[in-house]
């Protein structure tokens, strides 16, 4: 299965694509794709994977399975106003619909030209059973709630331009929406936190996860901590009552923003949960392209702050056989062991 | 009659050469007619859609003829909204424009872009804002981010600044008649269209489409 995805700035590739080849894994061989929301970081590429994944069921968000989001995904073909080369979520999701369109045409049965797997909490999105000696396996989204959809539809309603509005590229929502899954194979268990918020109340983010009957009474070992290792994303619930003791935990770090995420604070909390904490990449962007001096006096002068968000792919490979024994790390790229 | 043409400018003194504006993509705003190499003025002065200008008297010197053919060359892709504005001046006068220019032509002063960006605005704050910049000179070069701080916009151009905003972005010198060299860093926001009725109808039904792929109808 692949899960979101971004592009490696040098082969222009997906990530998730260039590795698969790599490995000898053509990308027919992929069962799922799910992408857990719309957010450019999160997006880019994913397109390109679903035109390429042909068997493999899509799901996403059951909260963009809505007029509200058809309408700004057409409003953004609208509004293409600027030649920037980095594609917006939005723009990525439109062209999924297009390989989504021509599945169908090639007569690709419905269940499988989707997105017929709309995740919510409680959704199966993937299930195998066990034969050949291969255990089972089986995936699960955990969010969003269904409050938590009801309220992303009224955000995506503001989102919409209005008669008289000065044409801007498409605003993103929030991460309410995003789609937390729970993995299961064999003995194995990964919890997969997207970019999924704490949540200020029970009926959204991870107190919703928490608090639902729905949610598998296991605990994982592997965690893709949520939202860049963000304080917001913070649930200290879930490593008492979702995650067994010292887990695998990867974080993503997100350069871009004026907090570039993790920060120092959020990386010392992480390493207190656990002493296998990982990370994909320097969390503070990388320093930017040298040009002429006069160019680089000037912008020392008028820049308060220039980074570069892309920097080499970094990747943390976390393998393990389907018996209980731990997964054995290792690191590529710019990818680092978080450590105290 | 004449009438004064409101020249593109740009923020620092002194005409600016439409030359100095390529690659910003998008809209096409007709011909812009450049003034015979032989007139006595500055050719940036110049917009003009239709094919014939009828000069004032005293601007044309015996060379030219007072209905004198432009060429239609296209002098860059100039998308700027002054440009337009400008555009839109002329369309708004009789075919046979009279454009007021100066007698001779001023000592000018020049700019030099040694680097020009096209950029997006991510976050607004009071006093800054952050923007994915990307390098119009290169394709190949990444993407950064910076952070600038609003007093970097011109007046005009303020309340521009939103998340989404477009804008364009040059850093390099002005040089002045006698050669002094200052370093400029300039910012010019697209004003671009807002949505209208029409547009808002289209995307609605263009969404039916997308609705029918999401399953929705
Ligand atoms: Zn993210």
């Amino acid at each position: 299965m692949i899960v979101d995805s971004c592009i490696d700035r040098q082969t222009r590739m997906p990530v998730a694509k260039a590795y698969l080849t790599r490995l000898g894994v053509a990308l027919d061989a992929v069962k799922l794709v799910v992408v857990t929301h719309w957010h450019d970081d999160h997006m880019r590429g994913a397109a390109e994977i679903v035109r390429e994944a042909g068997a493999a069921r899509f799901a996403c968000s059951a909260a963009l399975r809505s007029e509200e989001f058809a309408t700004l995904l057409a409003c953004g073909a609208e509004s293409m106003t600027s030649s920037m080369t980095s594609s917006s979520g939005i723009d990525e999701f439109r062209k999924i619909l297009d390989a989504l369109r021509q599945r169908r045409a090639r007569g690709v049965p419905a269940a499988n030209a989707g997105p017929d797997h709309w995740a919510t909490h409680g959704q199966v999105l993937y299930e195998r059973p066990a034969r050949d000696g291969v255990s089972q396996a089986r995936v699960l989204s955990l969010s969003p709630s269904a409050a938590t959809v009801t309220r992303a539809l009224r955000e995506l309603g503001q989102l919409l331009p209005q008669e008289g509005e000065p044409k801007r590229r498409i605003r993103q929502g929030a991460n309410q929406v995003s789609v937390a899954l729970w993995i299961d194979a064999g003995y194995q268990r990964a919890l997969l936190g997207s970019d999924l918020p704490a949540g200020t109340g029970p009926s959204g983010g991870w107190s919703a996860v928490l608090s639902s009957s729905t949610r598998p009474a296991q605990r994982a070992r592997i965690l893709k901590v949520p939202h860049h290792g963000s304080q917001s994303a913070d649930e200290p619930a879930i490593w008492t009552e979702m995650l067994e003791a010292e887990p695998w935990a990867v974080v993503t770090p997100f350069a871009s923003g004026r907090t570039p995420l993790p920060t120092e604070a959020d990386l010392k909390r992480l390493i207190k949960r656990t002493p296998n904490a990982y990370c994909t990449g320097r969390p503070q962007g990388w320093s930017p392209v040298r040009r002429q001096p006069a160019v680089e006096r000037t912008l020392r002068e008028v820049a308060r702050s220039r980074r570069t968000i892309l920097g080499p792919v970094g990747h943390v490979r976390l393998r393990y056989s389907l018996e209980a024994a731990d997964p054995t790390v290792e690191l590529f790229g710019g990818a680092l062991k978080v450590s105290a | 009659m004449a009438q004064e043409l409101p020249a593109f400018r740009s923020r620092q003194e002194g005409p600016v050469e439409t030359d100095c504006w390529p690659a910003l993509s998008g809209v096409e705003l007709g011909s812009q007619a450049r003034a015979p190499e032989s007139a006595p003025f500055a050719p940036s002065h110049l917009f003009i859609r239709p094919e014939k200008v009828i000069l004032p008297e005293g601007v044309v010197t015996p060379a030219t003829s007072t209905s004198q053919p432009l060429p239609n060359s296209l002098v860059g892709t100039n998308t700027s909204d002054r440009t337009q504005e400008a555009m839109l001046n002329v369309e708004g006068l009789v075919r046979g424009v009279i454009v007021k220019v100066p007698r001779l032509a001023p000592p000018r002063t020049r700019s030099e872009i040694l680097q020009q960006w096209e950029g997006e605005v991510r976050t607004v704050d009071a006093d800054e804002f952050t923007a994915v910049i990307r390098d119009l000179g290169s394709a190949h070069a990444p993407e950064e981010e910076v952070t600038l701080a609003r007093e970097e916009v011109s007046d005009g151009d303020l309340q521009l600044v939103q998340p989404g905003a477009i804008f364009y972005w040059a850093v390099g010198y002005r040089i002045s008649p006698g050669g002094q060299k200052t370093r400029t860093s300039e910012l010019l926001f697209r004003r671009l269209p807002a949505w209208s009725r029409r547009q808002l109808e289209r995307a609605r039904e263009h969404a039916r489409e997308f609705e029918r792929v999401l399953g929705i109808r």
